[in-house]
């Protein structure tokens, strides 16, 4: 077990810094996303959506790709002296990211259109500034979405395998997280090793839809 | 291409129900009328390119057909262990299928060597990998792709090499570990990785790329790679395993074998 922790911790740190970059990328996408009229709302909208149905190992395939030497962001990484991203945490928080990003959009944009356009308007007539009116009005009625958005990104990233599988390189204490490490001791047949780190996630996803609801509950309907 | 875990395993629920039924009294005939379908074999990845070639050679000059689950040779132990349906084994090592008789998962008979396999270092970059394996001891930054050690013979055979080279804990950080020979080559490939360890065969046939340079690690470096092929439970009452073992056999595989770098025992 204690051989675990160094796969735990990475986990954690990643699915942490991962729901930060959600956050601050989807708050104001799924603002644009619940507010515009633009005609590019439903492809992008589709497009933000797409890791959701799409198999983590066309992520992880496109990915590696990408991520090499003659892919688009290898060659983008390596001219900002930053060095190849796969194997690396980077890489697989870029990964994490695109892979979770439905999982932020959804509630949040759910919750900035079910608040509707009424309260912006009664602080614009207040004269708010649209950002100040965002910040004072719109984000703090969202916060049950924001909640809900940071809670199940997180969860998702630690849930994470595919895409992972496929970037990380399985190097013990950089890109070996929970989910490779059960993956690694079930093709060993290390099954007791393996035992006691998936017991561990089952409570762990178990008490995470706990908290789900229980904010849910909370929500105005 | 990557090794695909999740049909087998499907396939491994059917199996269990399949199993099932014969472990309940099923008559031999039942069973065997259970076993019509396409011989299933299952491949060690470093065998993948010369399994597709003999595969290719059959359909044009025999009636024998089958299909191919790819995976490293512990990965597909696992599998067997827990009721996979594969009827063949095509393993990248000795020590597998005789665990497997041991097991009484397969008949000791049926086992026939393939050849050695041989452990190449290999770079997508030309001119990089010198004919003695000298660059290994130029790396810093690099990374180093190898199979799991601990499922993939050529993973354990690649970290033979560099404890005998002395540069097992230098090397260590650079290490990326790969689910079998066959994601290795993808990591090197792609470029992710600068250079790996993968099987000869990997770098021969029509699909293989004709780029990068290489070094072929002396065999001594390592325990041999006995690649060996026998019939598991699930063979033995399917009409083609036999002609398999014996197309395994024939002068066509073991050109193909020869062609593919493998080294006679």
């Amino acid at each position: 077990m204690s051989s675990s922790w160094p796969a735990i911790e990475l986990t954690l740190r990643l699915a942490l810094c991962a729901t930060v970059v959600l956050l601050l990328v989807g708050v104001p996408l799924a603002w644009w996303l619940a507010t515009t009229r633009s005609r590019w709302r439903a492809p992008v909208s589709a497009l933000v959506t797409i890791p959701l149905v799409l198999p983590p190992s066309v992520l992880g395939f496109y990915m590696l790709i990408a991520l090499g030497p003659e892919g688009p962001l290898g060659r983008l990484t390596l001219a900002m002296g930053w060095g190849l991203w796969s194997f690396s945490f980077w890489g697989l928080l870029l990964g994490s990211v695109i892979y979770s990003l439905p999982f932020a959009i959804q509630p949040l944009q759910n919750a900035f259109a079910a608040m509707g356009p009424r309260p912006m308007e009664a602080a614009a007539t207040l004269r708010a500034r649209p950002l100040d009116a965002f910040f004072t009005v719109a984000l703090p009625s969202a916060r049950l979405g924001l909640a809900s958005a940071a809670v199940l990104c997180f969860a998702h990233t630690v849930g994470e395998f595919g895409v992972v599988l496929m970037i990380g390189g399985n190097i013990p204490g950089q890109t070996q997280v929970i989910s490779t490490l059960i993956y690694g001791h079930v093709e060993a047949m290390d099954y007791s090793s393996a035992h006691l780190l998936a017991a561990g996630m089952v409570g762990f996803s178990f008490l995470v839809l706990l908290l789900l609801s229980w904010l849910q509950r909370g929500a105005p309907r | 291409m990557p090794s695909l875990p999740t049909n087998p395993r499907r396939r491994a629920l059917t199996a269990l129900a399949g199993w099932a039924a014969v472990a309940g009294g099923a008559s031999a005939q039942t069973a065997s009328q259970s076993r019509k379908g396409v011989l299933q074999v299952a491949v060690a990845a470093s065998n993948a390119a010369f399994m597709t070639a003999l595969r290719n050679q059959l359909a044009n000059n025999s009636a024998l057909r089958f299909e191919m689950a790819i995976g490293s040779t512990g990965a597909l132990y696992a599998q067997i262990r827990h009721g996979a349906p594969y009827d063949v084994l095509v393993a990248a090592d000795e020590d597998t299928p005789r665990r497997l008789v041991s097991d009484g998962l397969a008949a000791a008979g049926s086992q026939t060597r393939l050849g050695l396999g041989r452990l190449v270092l290999w770079s997508a970059r030309a001119d990089w990998v010198d004919s003695r394996g000298d660059v290994l001891r130029q790396l810093h930054t690099e990374r180093l792709a190898l199979a799991n050690p601990k499922v993939a013979p050529y993973g354990a055979a690649a970290q033979q090499v560099l404890q005998k080279l002395e540069l097992a804990t230098r090397l260590q950080r650079l290490l990326v570990y790969a689910e079998s020979t066959a994601q290795a080559y993808q990591f090197v490939a792609s470029g992710n990785a600068a250079l790996g360890f993968l099987a000869r065969s990997q770098l021969r046939g029509p699909s293989a790329p004709r780029h990068g340079s290489s070094w072929l690690v002396p065999a001594q470096l390592h325990t041999p790679l006995s690649h060996s092929a026998l019939v598991l439970r699930p063979g033995h009452t399917h009409p083609q395993a036999g002609a398999f073992i014996q197309a395994l056999q024939s002068p066509m595989a073991r050109r193909l074998l020869q062609d593919f770098g493998y080294d006679p025992e």
